[in-house]
């Protein structure tokens, strides 16, 4: 186990550097880490090159890859978390619907051009997570309404029910756009962490942190939850209280995350499955290595994004199942084969 | 060790499921309730264990103490629950699904972990249920005798003193069946563990169990030794099919015959 965890900060380290050298003004580690170290110490001694590049670095590549390292590690732990709680491997952090939330706050930010004048450009990733906290309170209401005990089955139907609604109101949005306007929607839809800078990490790290915690603090719940609600509650645990706590820790994390990056798709859903390949389904060590494999593979997966036909970018959500799915695929295949022979 | 007063319970205020039941069953003891489906024996050990998601009335005393007045995990340190066998949807180990057991024993904090206490117990559990060979596979491969073990070691890990069965044989063949209330009996008289368990297969229950009530419509309508089974007027009301009820060759017991309908007698 510590040689996984060893494994894993390592894959989250290489994939930041490589991020940090990666892009059109050509460093070496030597200089960025000379950039880093100046601006988190404050001596200048550390870095005395051009001061536009020091710019480049630490004002719009750092915050975007820590961007996406937030996020990447929130939709996995989001999607590990929801899939034990739910007990069901197709659940990922957008089953009950707080992402269409976020997504049709945006959308309707986008559409009307609104700006509120203190917030300035932070009025989209605000309103978003004001939409998903009330997606959030509508799937427990429906969910509430039609299942005292929060049945799972209750809970991922009020989220297909959400999605599908705000997924039309959206597409009604699309329809009603003129061309400019439906590409803007489109792109922040399809999820980006460009054009990022410190105040986004700012606004979502609050949510992150205390989302984050609570999941990790419950592995033992999600582990309970295995034989069933009804199991988990014989077993000495109350599991209404806990669902509860974790379905809205969970759906905070999820929703803040879209709000600044738009609904990225494939980490949260095979993330999880990928890290338990290796690790089993013991969420003790699932939930951390989610989150580390989550967060590095956001971030290459966005170096990808505006590297490969740069200038050019590709949404990174396109780039996340593209060398995901395979990647995947692979694995899953022969990891069951693996189990055929050794059962046999 | 389970003194049941007057207990009426239901999922909703107009309709009872379960209507005045009382009972006591003593420590050590193995009591068998029966019944046809829907006769609320199921809903019985929902309204003993977790009274709070039903509208349950009356008292239920575990180990001396109210029920109501246990948090849920002293609860579940003294009384363990097996049912029908639960598909698990994600890939846990068999020792991860025991060492659920455990989790009444633990600790909050999140890094307050298993012991090697709780590691020794799991062992034990695994091998009194003889299941300690699949320790380390997925539970998703066993088959289904060897899941009901596995998850009869996983309630015995919460060391209860009070262990509730809830159709535990239903899916299991003949050999299973008896395989796993051979387990339980040896843990009844090896172990002073009580046992309530909810049985389809009076033939079984005769062979098995201490005392049996028979219940229908949420009512307790008779209770007693197996002897309770050769009054073939109350079965045949209670299950609505022709029994004629004999005496087992070698265990002095009885056991039922089923007549079908075709011939006539």
């Amino acid at each position: 186990m510590p040689a996984l965890y060893g494994g894993s900060l390592l894959f989250v380290a290489v994939a930041v550097i490589w991020g940090l050298i990666s892009g059109s003004a050509d460093l070496s580690v030597q200089e960025i880490v000379g950039i880093l170290l100046k601006n988190i110490t404050g001596y200048e001694g550390f870095f005395e090159g051009q001061k536009n590049i020091e710019m480049i670095i630490w004002n719009i590549r750092l915050p975007r890859i820590l961007l996406a390292l937030l996020v990447g590690s929130a939709l996995a732990l989001a999607g590990a978390a929801f899939q034990g709680l739910l007990q069901n491997p197709l659940a990922d952090p957008y089953t009950i619907g707080v992402s269409s939330g976020a997504s049709v706050g945006a959308v309707i930010v986008l559409f009307f051009q609104l700006e509120i004048a203190i917030i300035g450009s932070y009025t989209l990733p605000l309103v978003a997570i004001l939409f998903s906290f009330a997606s959030l309170i509508l799937v427990f209401g429906i969910t509430r309404a039609a299942s005292k005990t929060y049945a799972n089955e209750t809970i991922i139907l009020s989220g297909i029910i959400l999605n599908s609604f705000i997924g039309s109101v959206i597409s009604l949005i699309i329809a009603l756009s003129s061309g400019d306007q439906m590409r803007e929607v489109l792109n922040w839809l399809m999820g980006s962490v460009a054009l990022k800078n410190w105040g986004h990490i700012g606004l979502f790290f609050p949510f992150f942190v205390i989302g984050a915690a609570v999941i990790l603090y419950h592995y033992r719940e999600l582990n309970a939850l295995a034989l069933g609600d009804e199991a988990a509650q014989y077993g000495g645990m109350n599991v209404r209280r806990k669902k509860l706590i974790l379905l809205i820790s969970a759906g905070l994390l999820t929703g803040a995350a879209v709000s600044v990056s738009g609904a990225i798709g494939f980490v949260g859903l095979v993330i999880p499955h990928l890290v338990r390949l290796v690790t089993g389904a013991d969420h003790k060590h699932l939930l951390p290595l989610s989150m580390l494999i989550g967060g590095g593979y956001l971030v290459i997966a966005d170096m990808v994004a505006r590297t490969i036909v740069s200038p050019q970018e590709l949404p990174i959500g396109v780039v996340t199942a593209l060398i995901g799915a395979p990647v995947f695929t692979y694995l899953l295949i022969r990891e069951r084969i693996k189990r055929r022979n050794i059962s046999c | 060790m389970l003194k049941v007063c007057n207990v009426s319970a239901g999922y909703r205020k107009e309709r009872l499921v379960l209507n005045e039941v009382s009972m006591e069953v003593k420590k050590g003891e193995f009591y068998a309730l029966l019944g046809p489906n829907g006769s609320g024996k199921t809903t019985f050990i929902k309204a003993l264990l977790d009274p709070k998601q039903l509208n349950m009335n009356g008292t239920v005393e575990i180990s001396g103490k109210e029920v109501r007045q246990y948090n849920k995990e002293e609860l579940a340190r003294v009384t363990a629950v097996l049912s029908q066998e639960h598909a698990v949807s994600l890939d846990f180990t068999v020792e991860q699904i025991v060492l659920l057991g455990r989790y009444p024993y633990q600790g909050k904090g999140l890094f307050n972990t298993y012991k090697k206490e709780d590691y020794a117990i799991v062992d034990e559990c695994l091998r009194k249920t003889n299941s300690l060979a699949f320790k380390h596979k997925y539970f998703q491969d066993l088959s289904g005798g060897e899941k009901q073990r596995v998850l009869l070691a996983k309630a015995l890990a919460q060391s209860p003193q009070l262990l509730f069965l809830d159709e535990p044989t239903n899916h299991l063949d003949i050999k299973h069946s008896i395989e796993l209330l051979n387990l339980l009996k040896e843990l009844q008289l090896n172990n002073g563990l009580t046992i309530v368990a909810i049985l389809h297969d009076l033939n079984l229950a005769s062979l098995y169990a201490d005392r049996l009530a028979l219940l229908k419509d949420g009512k307790k309508i008779a209770e007693g030794d197996a002897s309770l089974l050769l009054n073939e007027s109350l079965l045949m009301s209670v299950y609505g099919v022709e029994l004629i009820s004999s005496m087992h060759p070698v265990m002095g017991k009885p056991q039922i015959s089923f007549i079908p309908e075709y011939v006539k007698v």
